[in-house]
């Protein structure tokens, strides 16, 4: 009996995934050329899964508020910003961000991981009721865990079920937190966020919605899936990353509650590490700058993302949702996932492989990321990828079993 | 395909703990799903562990979680999984849940 025979089923998994080449999980990357090309394992390749929506991490913009602040600030800030304060630029990005979303105030998390863990375990505690959506991100359900409170999934994207528990709850009901994503992050759809804000009012209970994936995608100014569903003010608490459409790290929470700023005291994410970097805050402020004012990033960005989605549906491929920046194409077995991402990479496109479990229902799939920053060819370069691939797909189930 | 009688048979614990009626209802009505999750082909017994014995990976259980309150409309929160490892484990947290106050 030791600590490490809980490894033993994922040692032979690793292995079977190593002797075909590089672990896909793992891919090394060399060299970043630009926002969409790099060498990964000696190879030239098409970034279609970094999640780099906008493709704002070489921005001239950014580079450079990000040189200035090292030079003037440093490196680090060596701690949290209860213990070592805040800087300059922390609280500029608060106020930033609060303002992005006509919200009164906003709070910076070191990662966008850590803005769900600080925010959901700020506000929930043992007694309380979190009502989650049921394919939510792990973030999400390691807050909830954190927070000690009692947490009940309903079905995905299905606002009837969420009022069927609510209404369960009796009068517990409307001190519930009700949290959801903009865009999930597999597929790629969107919560009926319309109807869940609905739902919401007629149980007079708190809305969370996180917006990493659709930030600076959804929304004529790019504030996601609540400027996209028209409910911007009826949202409690707007919960997004910095490391997406933003191209730095971190994340935030925007809310008009003044209790907003409890959490500093009582978010164990937020108190108990370091704050983020003066050079990462400088570039996410003159990212969010550039975001904000953009429009053509993002119909170029849907206009790939377009394409995309139909040269994929014209290969007879099936995708997880409609037109969406985040693209799956599903298969039936993992065989065929790992397959069809190992050739992906034979031929310059390098995108993320998803097993079970991570994927809603079991699922096996390839998972696409289109930027802004793709260029129509390189797109069309990603289609003869899959078109070649096509068999691997099509393969007649192998199924594994169970 | 496993009668509700054999799954209680036997079920001495239970019996002696002075758990009732409730819990054999429990215990009954859990056993369709339990059949269905685990691919039907093995017998579901009470001393089974739902992940090691009946294969539901940690996904599967809390689907199941999600039928089961709506089949006895009650809200389990998935904390209550934290002490179930066995079918028994399981049909006795419902029991709580569904008997006491929440």
């Amino acid at each position: 009996m030791s600590l490490f025979d809980k490894f033993g089923t994922l040692a032979a998994d690793r292995t079977a995934l190593l002797s075909t080449g590089m672990d896909p999980f793992g891919a090394p990357l060399e060299e970043v050329y630009s926002a969409t090309e790099a060498k990964i394992g000696g190879r030239r390749v098409i970034l279609a899964g970094t999640n780099n929506y906008l493709g704002l991490t070489r921005a001239p913009e950014c580079l450079k508020a990000a040189h200035d602040a090292i030079d003037r600030e440093g490196t680090g800030t060596t701690g949290s910003r209860m213990a070592n304060g805040s800087f300059a630029g922390h609280r500029a990005l608060e106020r930033e961000i609060a303002a992005f979303y006509e919200c009164r105030s906003a709070i910076v998390f070191t990662t966008g991981y850590q803005a769900n863990l600080g925010m959901i375990s700020g506000l929930a505690r043992q007694g309380d009721v979190l009502m989650i959506d049921g394919d939510s991100h792990a973030s999400i359900y390691d807050g909830c865990k954190l927070s000690g409170a009692d947490v009940i999934r309903f079905r995905h994207n299905d606002a009837e079920d969420l009022d069927r528990r609510l209404q369960r709850l009796g009068d517990k009901a409307p001190s519930a937190l009700v949290i959801v994503e903009g865009i999930y992050s597999m597929l790629g759809d969107r919560a009926p966020l319309r109807e869940i804000v609905e739902v919401k009012r007629k149980h007079g209970c708190m809305l969370l919605v996180d917006e990493a994936h659709s930030m600076g995608v959804l929304g004529a100014k790019g504030r996601g899936l609540v400027e996209e569903a028209g409910v911007m003010g009826q949202v409690d608490f707007l919960v997004g990353t910095f490391s997406k459409s933003l191209g730095s790290v971190g994340g935030y929470c925007a809310s008009n509650h003044p209790e907003l700023e409890f959490i500093r005291y009582t978010s164990r994410p937020y108190v108990f590490t370091a704050s983020p970097s003066p050079s990462v805050i400088a570039s996410t402020r003159a990212a969010l700058a550039l975001l904000r004012d953009g429009t053509e990033l993002r119909t170029r960005l849907w206009e790939r993302a377009g394409e995309l989605h139909r040269g994929l549906l014209d290969l007879g491929y099936q995708l997880g949702a409609g037109i969406s920046p985040v693209v799956a194409a599903l298969v039936d077995t993992r065989e065929q996932a790992i397959g069809l991402w190992r050739g992906l990479f034979e031929h310059g496109v390098y995108v993320n492989l998803i097993l079970p479990p991570a994927a809603p229902g079991g699922k096996s799939l390839v998972r696409c990321s289109v930027s802004a920053a793709h260029t129509r060819e390189q797109i069309q370069k990603i289609l003869a990828a899959f078109a070649d691939l096509r068999e691997i797909a099509a393969a007649p189930a192998l199924k594994s079993h169970g | 395909m496993l009668s509700p009688d054999r799954l209680s048979s036997g079920s001495e614990t239970a019996m002696n703990s002075g758990q009732g009626g409730a819990y054999e209802e429990v215990l009954r009505r859990l056993h369709p799903h339990l059949h269905r999750l685990s691919g039907g082909r093995i017998t579901v017994t009470e001393e089974m562990e739902l992940v090691a014995q009946l294969g539901l990976d940690s996904i599967k259980v809390l689907d199941l979680i999600m039928e089961i309150e709506d089949e006895f409309d009650v809200s389990i929160p998935m904390n209550v999984l934290a002490d179930v490892r066995t079918v028994r484990d399981l049909a006795r947290a419902i029991d709580t849940v569904a008997s006491g106050t929440p």
